[in-house]
């Protein structure tokens, strides 16, 4: 059964675009616009990775991903942080909380799948 | 000869005594002179008497009894001698005969002695005299003779002047003399002349008291007033003269000097006074002038119409840096950097408007021109005619500096806040860009994997678009490191390792560019807190512009590199200087070369955000970058960035605008 993967995001364009390249890299892919939205999905279902956009209204990716840490099921789950925003701070912030990768955005799409293809077995 | 009048009264009165009472004195002592010759006279007439009686006796006695007898006989001789020592002149005196060989013939003690030789007490052989004179004589003719006598055998000790008279008995040859002291014949006169003396003393004594009391009385008052007068006419009020208490003209005299005196004196003092206080409050209010006039630092001169100076302060002196006597008489307008030209455009606007103020202008200063400000105004007389101009000037060097300071400053902030508005609307940009860019760049690499290999075209096209999106990418990323969105981790280090790992990536290059480079690195420079990858990033941009610049060149082309301590704001930094040979910039140019998207290179070789990207880094680190540059004479660029003095961090405004701007980046 391929892995099934979360990407959370507030624009739609990154939404559909991630979305195929990882489905045609054969990846089970479930999409978010928002952070509420996100949890809520992440509760109902299972994921194997989450992909985390940071620079969102209503609730940053910091916020997710500090509420999935606290989900039992997913404590130890690749949560990915793509951001515009690489500053030192938001490094060290997104490790604290327990982030397992940053990512710049844009990056190359095969940068991506590569990232990816590490984190998953 | 002085005019009698112009004699002073004392003279003058003097003079009148003398004319007055002189002859009397003369006529006084005259008639007591004759008085006393006649008594004197009369005195020795007795002498002559004897001698006159004796004569007539041998007279008698040749013609009546012997008259043929040329000598006498001894019977005349002997009648002689009954006469001649009957005769007594005086109380010692006596007469006697001697003949012209000097024998006495008759005589009371030495009859038949010679005494032709005999001396008087000064030596003098008087009997020869006698002898000689008498035979010149004329019948019935005496002489007298005197001489001073002191009779030894007698046992006389003092000598005293006796008095020979005489006749020549010529039939005879005869001397008939009589000799007596002078004092026993005189002593008749004596108490006359004693009176005489006292007469012609007392004469004397009363012109010369009467003359005293006269000055005394008259003469001393008017001569001591007359002093006095003249000495309070010289100066010396001091004076008053005695007298005053006397009830007669000069006492009168005496009292309207001394109130005359007194009233000049409170007069004078009163006078002195004022002119005291005038000459105090003149003093001070000069001195006060003078010292507002010296002491202040503006420059102040006069001129005359014909603008020569006539008057400069110290002020002007400093500043021209010339001393006064090289001013004064100087044209004003050889101190004007605008010449004759600014002096007659400072005269027309002060006949229109009588003063000037806060006028602009430069001098010609020793050190070079001197930016002054000018206050004028003429300079008229108490009837109103121009006599010339007064000058003000300040020094407005430090003024200008100031301006000068702050318009820099003020384009320096402009720039700055340009940059960070630019920086915050460029992240803003790359941030929105980001995510269509990434959808387009995801989407793009979805479709390509699924177009079969073989639609060689169908994939040439879509690569164009790929290649599209790959530059947008190299663009947002110099956009967002420009916006400093880029991540700068600071540390303590050597400005030297970013500098030489700069140069050692280019080196490959340059070598092969045939540029020769100079490094002269200080070994000792202090650490800054940095980030090495963005200096690194800062000194590349830079060595690649120089690398650019020298491309074009002919012949020599050299890179040298600095690195030293110098000072940034009054802090100590450490400083790199980055210097090619190139052209050089325009100043058209580097005005805008931090200006990000500026560029003056060819499309697609430079974005326009390589030095605004420098500039900016170099601000994070507090530092600053500047460049200068001449045409020709290739471009310097200079780094300097604060060193850690005692592992104090760097400033805390630089700390705080940091942070501002940090902030600032969000969304």
């Amino acid at each position: 059964m391929a892995p099934k993967i979360l990407i959370t995001d507030d624009d739609e364009l990154m939404l559909i675009s991630v979305e195929g390249l990882l489905e045609s890299k054969g990846y089970a892919v479930d999409t978010a616009s928002s952070g509420k939205e996100a949890l809520e999905k992440a509760a109902s279902e299972s994921y194997d990775l989450f992909v985390l956009d940071i620079v969102m209204p209503v609730m940053s990716g910091f916020a997710v991903l500090e509420s999935l840490r606290k989900m039992e099921a997913y404590d130890t789950t690749p949560i990915v942080m793509l951001s515009a925003k690489s500053g030192e701070a938001d490094r060290e912030k997104g490790k604290h909380l327990g982030a397992t990768r940053f990512l710049p955005k844009p990056i190359e799409p095969e940068k991506l799948i590569e990232a990816l293809e590490e984190l998953l077995p | 000869m002085k005019r009698f009048v112009d004699l002073k009264i004392q003279t003058r009165l003097l003079v009148m005594f003398v004319t007055v009472l002189l002859p009397l004195l003369a006529g006084e002592v005259l008639t007591i002179l004759h008085f006393e010759s006649s008594l004197r006279e009369t005195a020795e007439l007795e002498l002559t008497n004897v001698v006159r009686h004796l004569y007539r006796s041998c007279e008698i006695r040749q013609k009546e009894f012997e008259p043929r007898k040329s000598l006498p006989t001894g019977e005349d001789v002997a009648f002689l001698e009954g006469i001649l020592l009957s005769f007594r002149v005086g109380k010692t005196g006596y007469p006697y005969v001697i003949d012209t060989e000097g024998n006495l013939i008759i005589h009371p003690a030495k009859q038949g002695q010679n005494i032709y030789d005999s001396r008087d007490s000064k030596g003098f052989a008087f009997i020869q005299e006698i002898c000689r004179s008498a035979e010149s004589l004329a019948p019935g003719e005496t002489g007298t003779l005197r001489y001073p006598w002191k009779n030894v055998e007698e046992g006389e000790t003092r000598e005293r002047m006796k008095i020979v008279k005489y006749r020549y008995f010529k039939d005879w040859g005869w001397i008939i003399a009589a000799g007596a002291y002078e004092e026993e014949i005189y002593q008749a006169i004596a108490p006359v002349e004693g009176y005489a003396t006292a007469l012609v003393l007392l004469s004397v004594f009363l012109v010369i008291a009467f003359t005293w009391m006269m000055n005394r009385l008259v003469t001393r008052p008017v001569v001591l007033i007359s002093e006095a007068s003249s000495k309070l006419a010289e100066g010396d009020l001091s004076q008053t003269v005695a007298g005053a208490s006397r009830r007669d003209e000069v006492g009168v005299l005496a009292r309207s000097f001394n109130t005359m005196a007194a009233q000049i004196r409170e007069e004078t003092a009163l006078l002195e006074r004022l002119v005291e206080e005038r000459t105090q409050a003149l003093v001070e209010s000069r001195e006060k002038y003078r010292s507002l006039v010296e002491n202040t630092v503006d420059g102040i001169v006069t001129s005359d119409l014909s603008g020569e100076i006539t008057f400069a302060n110290s002020g002007m002196e400093k500043m021209i840096g010339r001393p006064r006597e090289e001013i004064i008489g100087a044209k004003i307008w050889s101190f004007y950097k605008g010449g004759i030209e600014q002096a007659r455009h400072i005269m027309r606007r002060l006949r229109e408007e009588n003063n000037i103020t806060n006028y602009e202008m430069e001098l010609i200063a020793l050190e070079g021109p001197l930016p002054i400000m000018t206050s004028a105004s003429l300079l008229r007389d108490a009837d109103g005619k121009e006599t010339g101009t007064l000058g003000i000037f300040s020094d407005i060097t430090k003024l200008k500096r100031l301006e000068e300071d702050l318009r820099k400053a003020q384009v320096n902030l402009a720039q700055t806040m340009k940059l960070r508005a630019l920086g915050d609307l460029v992240a803003g940009v790359a941030h929105e860009v980001n995510n269509p860019l990434m959808a387009s760049m995801t989407m793009l690499h979805v479709i390509m994997q699924s177009v079969p290999e073989d639609e060689t075209k169908l994939h040439s096209r879509l690569d164009v678009l790929k290649r599209c999106n790959s530059r947008i990418m190299n663009i947002v990323n110099h956009l967002r490191d420009f916006a400093r969105q880029s991540n700068i981790e600071r540390k303590r280090i050597d400005i030297n390792e970013p500098l030489s790992n700069a140069l050692l990536i280019c080196s490959q290059q340059l070598m092969n560019m045939h540029i020769s480079v100079e490094k002269d690195l200080a070994e000792d420079l202090p650490a800054i807190n940095g980030d090495a990858n963005h200096l690194e990033q800062v000194f590349l941009d830079v060595i690649a512009n120089a690398r650019d610049a020298l491309e074009p060149v002919e012949g020599e082309k050299s890179l040298s590199l600095r690195s030293y301590t110098d000072g940034l704001d009054g802090n100590p930094a450490v400083v790199v200087e980055i210097r090619d040979t190139g052209p050089g910039i325009s100043p058209e140019v580097i005005d805008k070369i931090f200006e990000p998207f500026f560029t003056t290179k060819p499309v697609g070789k430079g974005t326009g955000l390589g030095l605004p990207i420098c500039y900016g880094i170099i601000e994070e680190h507090c530092g600053r970058i500047d460049v200068e540059s001449e045409a020709g004479q290739g471009t310097t660029f200079t780094i300097r960035i604060p060193a850690i003095v005692l592992d104090i961090e760097p400033t805390q405004e630089c700390e705080e605008r940091q942070d501002g701007a940090e902030n600032s980046d969000h969304g």
